[in-house]
């Protein structure tokens, strides 16, 4: 008489055996989507990085050289060139996008919006953008922020900008 | 096998094995379909995440020959946009240029300006795979009015527009055209349309012109005025006035040219100058890109004029010392009134006479 174990499997068990795959491999395809939109997670943080940049950017390109006007007065010239308060107001906000060239949700190429502010602090010449963007489009609600901070270079004098420079009459050294 | 056979060894029936058959076949079917699914997926990531990574590093190389670059700039091309750096160091000048090429964004470098059209040009792929590379430059002035190139919404808030200057000027090179490559604070916005992900970059040239003309002014303490009443001095850059009269008290300038007696109460007199003459002159000195000492200077003149009434009396505005019977020295202001000079010279004449009353000048 053989023993149970040796029956084999019985078909309510290869049943079950047989459900349990199918529900993993189903689990497995709905995971499919968020499996790639999170392995592409960093291309929408990198956007928001270049947006970043570039907004500073544009800054240390507004703010290379001091105007003439402000350095005419050998008095004066310390204080306009001590930081850069006059090519910065002290906040904005913008919004700025990303174009992915594929649907993140299903569907075709997609803009993602990025909110944009920006900051300036004059006593610390300092310009500081943050970035607020959704690492993953699909899923409403989370938003991750990046900010960049830039300690500007001391401005310029733009060239052929006319500088009276007072000195020690000769006479008295 | 003596002894009837159980059930459980008499093996699957026929609707047993049929359902089973079916179940591995679906189950087979599904595990088939999952793994398919994950190697595309795999593979699509890997596409992807090369692509990203190309253009990572694109971007990164974009920004790191402006940070070294002297211009950078939007070459002439009739076969779509590129971008294109100069390059000066201690090993000579060098150009960079990027563009796109059968679908890929290349790189070239030369010693000398690049036709991105030219087949010749040898270059090599940085993305493998581009939908097309735009290039946009921007004066510093209009980054104001600046617009994110997805969105359109204006981003240049932050920005005071009175507060921008924009500079271009001649880098000394001629582009392949012939025309002046020029830098400055200029904006080039490159964006490259690629898979995954539309990436821009702003650039700017981290080797920035400044060339100001800084004027040493030997201002007399800030008190004589370059650009007075004098016009030979004008445009120059003021260094001295040499001037050794002191106007407030010597009568070297005002000579009586007529005098008289007027009686006063008691029976005596006092002195009355009807008339008197002025004369002499003072010397600037400039330096510049033409060094210059100008010198100035007046004929005697007779004041009052011929047939002015003269009151005569001790309040007169002649100036007369009458204990010291002398002629008093007259001001800057009267003296240029004297002369007919304008107000402004007789604030230089003023400035040059503080400055040398002054105990702290040597001159």
């Amino acid at each position: 008489m053989a023993e149970r174990g040796e029956a084999g499997f019985g078909l309510l068990e290869l049943v079950v055996c047989v459900g349990l795959l199918v529900l993993g491999s189903v689990l497995a395809l709905a995971a499919l989507p968020a499996l790639v939109r999170g392995s592409q997670t960093g291309v929408i943080r990198d956007a928001a990085t270049d947006v970043a940049r570039n907004a500073i950017e544009r800054a240390r390109a507004a703010a290379a050289y001091v105007p003439p006007q402000a350095v005419a007065d050998p008095a004066a010239r310390a204080a306009a060139t001590a930081g850069h308060a006059w090519a910065f107001v002290p906040a904005a906000a913008d919004v700025a996008a990303v174009h992915l060239e594929r649907g993140w949700c299903g569907g075709s190429a997609t803009d993602v919006a990025l909110h944009v502010a920006t900051t300036y602090d004059a006593p610390s010449d300092t310009l500081t953008v943050t970035v607020a963007y959704p690492p993953d489009p699909c899923l409403p609600g989370t938003i991750a922020t990046l900010a960049l901070a830039a300690q500007l270079a001391p401005p310029a004098y733009a060239p052929q900008t006319a500088l009276d420079a007072p000195v020690a009459d000769p006479a008295v050294q | 096998m003596s002894e009837a056979v159980q059930t459980n060894e008499a093996g699957f029936t026929l609707i047993e094995v049929v359902l089973a058959s079916a179940l591995f076949a679906f189950v087979a079917l599904a595990g088939f379909e999952v793994v398919r699914a994950l190697g595309g997926s795999s593979v699509l990531i890997a596409q992807r995440a090369r692509a990203a990574a190309q253009l990572r590093v694109a971007a990164g190389e974009l920004r790191s020959a402006a940070l070294s670059a002297t211009a950078v700039w939007q070459p002439p091309s009739t076969c779509g946009d590129a971008v294109e750096f100069l390059q000066r160091d201690a090993g000579g000048t060098s150009f960079v240029l990027y563009f796109a090429r059968a679908s890929a964004l290349v790189r070239a470098r030369a010693p000398g300006p690049m036709n991105p059209c030219d087949p010749a040009l040898a270059a090599q792929p940085i993305v493998a795979t581009i939908a097309r590379l735009s290039v946009r430059r921007f004066t510093a002035t209009a980054l104001a009015a600046h617009t994110d190139p997805v969105s359109g919404n204006p981003d240049g808030g932050i920005l005071v527009p009175a507060g921008v200057s924009a500079v271009s000027v001649d880098a000394h090179v001629a582009d392949i055209d012939g025309s002046a490559i020029r830098t400055g604070n200029d904006v080039v916005e490159v964006t490259l349309d690629a898979d995954p992900v539309r990436t821009t970059v702003d650039l700017l040239a981290g080797n920035r012109p400044s060339a100001y003309t800084q004027t040493l002014a030997y201002a007399c303490d800030g008190r004589c005025e370059a650009n007075g009443p004098f016009p030979e001095i004008r445009n120059g850059a003021f260094s001295d006035c040499a001037v050794t009269i002191d106007f407030a008290q010597s009568p070297a300038y005002y000579v009586p040219a007529a005098y008289g007696y007027a009686p006063v109460a008691g029976g005596g007199a006092r002195i009355v100058v009807t008339a008197y003459s002025v004369a002499g002159g003072y010397v600037f000195a400039f330096d510049g890109p033409a060094p210059v000492t100008a010198e100035r200077a007046w004929p005697p003149a007779l004041w009052p004029p011929a047939g002015s009434p003269l009151a005569g009396t001790i309040a007169d505005a002649y100036p007369v010392d009458y204990a010291a019977n002398a002629v008093l020295a007259r001001g800057p202001a009267q003296l240029a009134a004297d002369l007919g000079e304008p107000a402004a010279f007789a604030a230089g004449l003023q400035a040059c006479a503080d400055m040398h009353a002054d105990p702290t000048y040597g001159g």
